[in-house]
């Protein structure tokens, strides 16, 4: 290689990316997301459009003191240990789920906390941060999930309650700074809720999405919003029929549609103050479209949403918690250009560009 | 996060935000999808602000998130980059090397363009070598951190991006060939 070429291709890069002048860092909008990012589990592409069923969740923060519900058929054996003295660095959790033994250790990759679990891919941890009082990820396998995470530094044990099964105890190792957890368990059969405790007693419980995604944190007694679903959306993408559903209950809130998942803890709005809209999750989907979801202030009564090739949608956002949510689907080849918000009485309250996803 | 912690991240992101936008441009040629791939990477950042703060190096980990969250784009999302030989706002006709690299803003930008198009033609991992290496003149060895992989990847993308630029049409005109 010659260094001419190497100066000269730095030079040229020097000069041409010099020239691109950045926007004002959208600091508050960064923080807001960053805020998100942290409140949610996301699990991957969801398998299909999930009813939230109230299926007899014991509150944890009862676990210890009431015996088991009548237990639910399972043949299911599940345990998890903490590593013994002499294990390898980065070995978190050890068990045995029906004979077979599994373990989650970390490693670190360019600055990042990576996890390998028994049966599963290096998966990077990106929601390293400290929890309050535990931060957990998801880490899906063929047939079983795996919670990993950090927990706060009072926190001396979680308590992870199976359905009509034993209760699982989780003590946390150091590793780089942090002191973390992990279990693994069945995806079918799921866990109902997982207490946190310090040696004071218990501090929060949290009740999972879906029977395996913790979201927000309740404290002891409190019982989180009533559960309910909510459809926020619907149309036909690609030929195809979809809906976009909140589930709402004591981890706060999921929604779920299209491509994939987000969570958020409570009920609090989405939008930072002033705001009228904001851009929740996208994604590719069926027939080349893009999938699009949405919160609306309360103030919001329908937005219309322009599109490159000139056409408009109108949409009604649906209170879901302290803010509204909506959700659209974008053809192939088009761009969503513009919004403008509307409320009760057709009055025009404000209007913004529209939204891109990945490039698209 | 608590308030002082909000105030560093704050300050971090003003001091980086320019360049981390310039490094998205290097790899994607887009402007909005650099700010995006910016936002993103230091949104995920602020997620995780106190762990990522003891690394460090805090500027290491929001470039491999940018990295990672890109690469991401090509390989989850499928994102078609469409070549083409000409772009929409392309370069003079008949413009030379000595053209391109002359002080004028005009020229800057018909530069750019014509570096750009000339970039998106490589793979992206050869792209990102030459971005790194090139304009972020980063070590191979840290080059090879911020993506995940051997400083002899790093260098042999480096090289094979190198000896493609040297062919692109625009480009070529003030480069050296080794082999004429």
């Amino acid at each position: 290689m010659s260094s001419d070429n190497e100066r000269e291709i730095r030079d040229r890069l020097g000069g041409a990316l010099d020239t691109v002048t950045p926007a004002t860092p959208p600091v508050s909008a960064v923080i807001r997301q960053g805020g998100n990012i942290r409140a949610r589990r996301r699990i991957g592409v969801a398998a299909g459009l999930a009813v939230v069923i109230g299926l007899g969740v014991a509150l944890p923060g009862i676990i210890r003191q009431v015996s088991p519900p009548p237990a639910a058929p399972t043949h299911e054996r599940v345990t998890v240990s903490p590593p013994g003295q002499g294990a390898p660095p980065g070995l978190i959790a050890t068990g045995i789920i029906n004979g077979r033994r599994w373990q989650a250790r970390l490693q670190e990759s360019g600055g990042s906390p990576v996890v390998t679990v028994s049966g599963t891919p290096p998966t990077q941890l990106l929601a390293g941060a400290d929890g309050d009082p535990a931060n957990l990820s998801s880490v899906g396998g063929p047939s079983t999930t795996t919670l990993v995470g950090t927990v706060r530094r009072d926190i001396t044990e979680l308590a992870v309650q199976l359905p009509g099964g034993p209760v699982l105890d989780l003590h946390p190792v150091a590793w780089h700074g942090q002191r973390w957890v992990a279990v693994m368990f069945p995806r079918r059969l799921g866990i109902d809720g997982i207490a946190a405790y310090a040696r004071h007693g218990e501090v929060a419980y949290a009740v999972p999405f879906d029977h395996y995604e913790p979201v927000g944190w309740l404290k002891p007694g409190a019982q989180g919003p009533a559960r309910a679903t909510v459809k926020f959306g619907s149309g036909v993408a690609g030929g195809q029929a979809w809906s976009a559903i909140a589930a709402v209950g004591p981890w706060g809130r999921c929604f779920e549609g299209g491509p994939g998942r987000i969570c958020v803890p409570g009920l609090s709005s989405l939008l930072s103050k002033g705001q009228l809209t904001s851009q929740m999750e996208c994604g590719p989907f069926t027939g080349g479209t893009t999938f699009f979801t949405g919160a609306a202030a309360p103030s919001v009564r329908s937005l219309r949403l322009r599109m490159s090739d000139g056409s408009s949608i109108r949409v009604r956002p649906v209170t879901v918690g302290r803010s509204k949510n909506f959700a659209f689907t974008v053809s192939q080849g088009v761009r969503f250009t513009r919004w403008t918000a509307y409320d009760a009485s057709g009055q025009q309250l404000g209007t913004g560009t529209g939204w891109t996803c990945g490039g698209s | 996060m608590n308030a002082s912690a909000d105030a560093e991240f704050t300050e971090f992101m003003h001091g980086r935000w320019a360049q981390l936008v310039r490094l998205g441009y290097g790899l994607t040629g887009d402007q909005q999808l650099a700010e995006d791939l910016a936002q993103t990477a230091l949104a995920k950042a602020y997620a995780s602000w106190p762990r990522v703060r003891r690394t460090g190096n805090p500027d290491a980990y929001v470039r491999r998130i940018m990295l990672n969250a890109n690469h991401s784009r090509f390989r989850k999302r499928r994102v078609a980059e469409r070549l083409t030989d000409t772009l929409p706002d392309g370069p003079r006709v008949g413009l030379t090397g000595a053209d391109l690299r002359g002080a004028d803003p005009i020229g800057r930008q018909d530069d750019r363009a014509v570096l750009v198009a000339a970039l998106l033609t490589l793979p992206y991992g050869q792209r990102a070598a030459v971005v790194l290496r090139y304009w972020m003149d980063m070590t191979e060895t840290e080059a090879a951190a911020a993506l995940g992989c051997s400083v002899g990847n790093v260098k042999s993308q480096a090289s094979r991006a190198l000896a493609k630029l040297r062919l692109s049409e625009g480009l070529a005109e003030g480069m050296s060939h080794e082999q004429r």
